[in-house]
């Protein structure tokens, strides 16, 4: 016999085949139900995996976008060290540390702590600083030009007093210095916006601040015009001292 | 038309079970259940046994009964439980043990009718070794292929190709032995 026919005939036997199971058999399901109950439903399962799938998703871009704004330079140490104070020195290096130069409302800057060529505007009011306001994409409010253009002014002449300090003591100054002093001073400006916090002095968390709220054009905007506001006062300075 | 009207009474039937009702849940399990329980007996030898699978298998079903898409026969699905139930009971129990040595051939006493008698086909099928049982049930029987047999038994292709070619041996061989006392002849 072949085992295919063989084995159809098999089949078609076994296939005809019942068996009456036991009078209890069915108490025992009903009684195992009552027990247990329904599992619960896929439908309802698939929600709560999805609602979890999407929370995940949330947190881990946000650490992501926390990582790759710490994996940022810091804003280079800006300025002398206070004369009064004794200089931080790194756990790692032991060396001194260029105090950490960093523009809050609540505590303006000491112009006295810096050797300056040249006079450096007072900070603006809070009301100028209160008068730009956030920008969002589209669709939203502008921050005052001329309000925004004075702020910038300012920023530029810090600057420009803060890399003289820093050339006045180290001699040269890197590209990556100033680079790192346009960012400080862009963070500064865009924390003063409305909307924005401020009670925090850690410029990385300021700087995480200004990164969420406001978009990546505006901050471009402020960076290039202080870079611009920056280089013209610097050509300046040098065209007068020669 | 009747057979609409059947498939449309399955269907609310099934819908009810699902939600709870238990008279909808007494008809589909007693429509079922013979056929189901003569599934479970291929597998398991002692009746009492494949009764408390079928029993376990009828309430995975009606607890998960809301998974049921109506793609396909509901009977099929139902199957399809009660098998892979039959083969969990088997194996936690580690009643199946896969051979390779083909098992000494058994002499059998002579058959009262027709050697292909439903009895007689199951005698000859219980006494197959486990292994080359449950092979042969799934392929010949219930119709798996060799890779869904070896996922389900978790053992190789080659392990499962193997094992159905020896019941089928062992098998014909039995059969053989009944049609020649049968008959007297080959």
């Amino acid at each position: 016999m072949a085992p295919v026919e063989f084995e159809k005939k098999i089949r078609n036997a076994l296939e005809k085949r019942e068996i009456q199971p036991s009078k209890e058999a069915w108490q025992r399901i009903a009684n195992r139900l009552d027990k247990e109950g329904p599992a619960p439903s896929r439908s309802r399962s698939t929600w709560w995996y999805l609602a979890a799938a999407c929370l995940v998703l949330l947190i881990g871009a946000r650490i992501f976008l926390v990582e790759e704004e710490g994996a940022l330079p810091l804003p280079a140490p800006q300025v002398a060290a206070t004369p009064g104070e004794t200089p931080v020195a790194s756990p790692a290096t032991q060396e001194p540390v260029l105090e950490m130069v960093v523009t809050t409302q609540e505590a303006p800057m000491d112009q006295e702590t810096v050797s300056q060529p040249e006079p450096v505007q007072p900070r603006l009011p809070e009301t100028i600083a209160d008068a730009a306001i956030a920008v969002a994409p589209e669709g939203v409010n502008q921050p005052d030009t001329l309000d925004l253009d004075a702020r910038i002014d300012a920023e530029v002449d810090r600057l420009v007093a803060a890399v003289a300090a820093l050339e006045a003591g180290e001699g040269t100054v890197t590209d990556a210095q100033i680079d790192s002093l346009l960012q400080a001073a862009q963070a500064d400006i865009a924390r003063t916006l409305p909307g924005v916090t401020s009670e925090s002095t850690d410029p990385m968390a300021l700087l995480a601040e200004v990164e969420d709220d406001l978009n990546r054009s505006f901050r471009d905007d402020i960076f290039n015009r202080l870079k611009n506001g920056f280089i013209k006062v610097r050509t300046a300075v040098a065209a007068r001292n020669q | 038309m009747k057979i609409i009207t059947l498939f449309r009474n399955e269907k609310a039937l099934i819908r009810k079970a699902a939600a709870g009702d238990r008279d909808a849940q007494r008809a589909l399990y007693e429509q079922l259940a013979p056929r189901m329980l003569a599934t479970c007996r291929r597998y398991i030898r002692d009746r009492h046994f494949a009764e408390d699978v079928m029993v376990e298998g009828f309430v995975k079903v009606f607890k998960n009964l809301g998974q049921y898409r109506f793609e396909g026969a509901f009977e099929a699905w139902v199957r399809r439980i009660m098998v892979r139930e039959s083969i969990d009971y088997l194996r936690k129990r580690q009643f199946v043990v896969f051979q390779e040595e083909l098992p000494e051939p058994q002499t059998r006493p002579a058959p009262a009718s027709d050697f292909l008698e439903l009895e007689q086909i199951e005698a000859c099928i219980d006494a197959l070794p486990e292994g080359y049982r449950m092979v042969f049930i799934l392929a010949a029987v219930e119709g798996y292929s060799h890779p869904e047999i070896a996922r389900m038994l978790d053992i190789s292709e080659g392990t499962s190709k193997s094992q159905l070619y020896k019941a089928r041996q062992v098998l014909q061989a039995q059969l053989s032995t009944l049609a020649k006392h049968r008959y007297g002849t080959r």
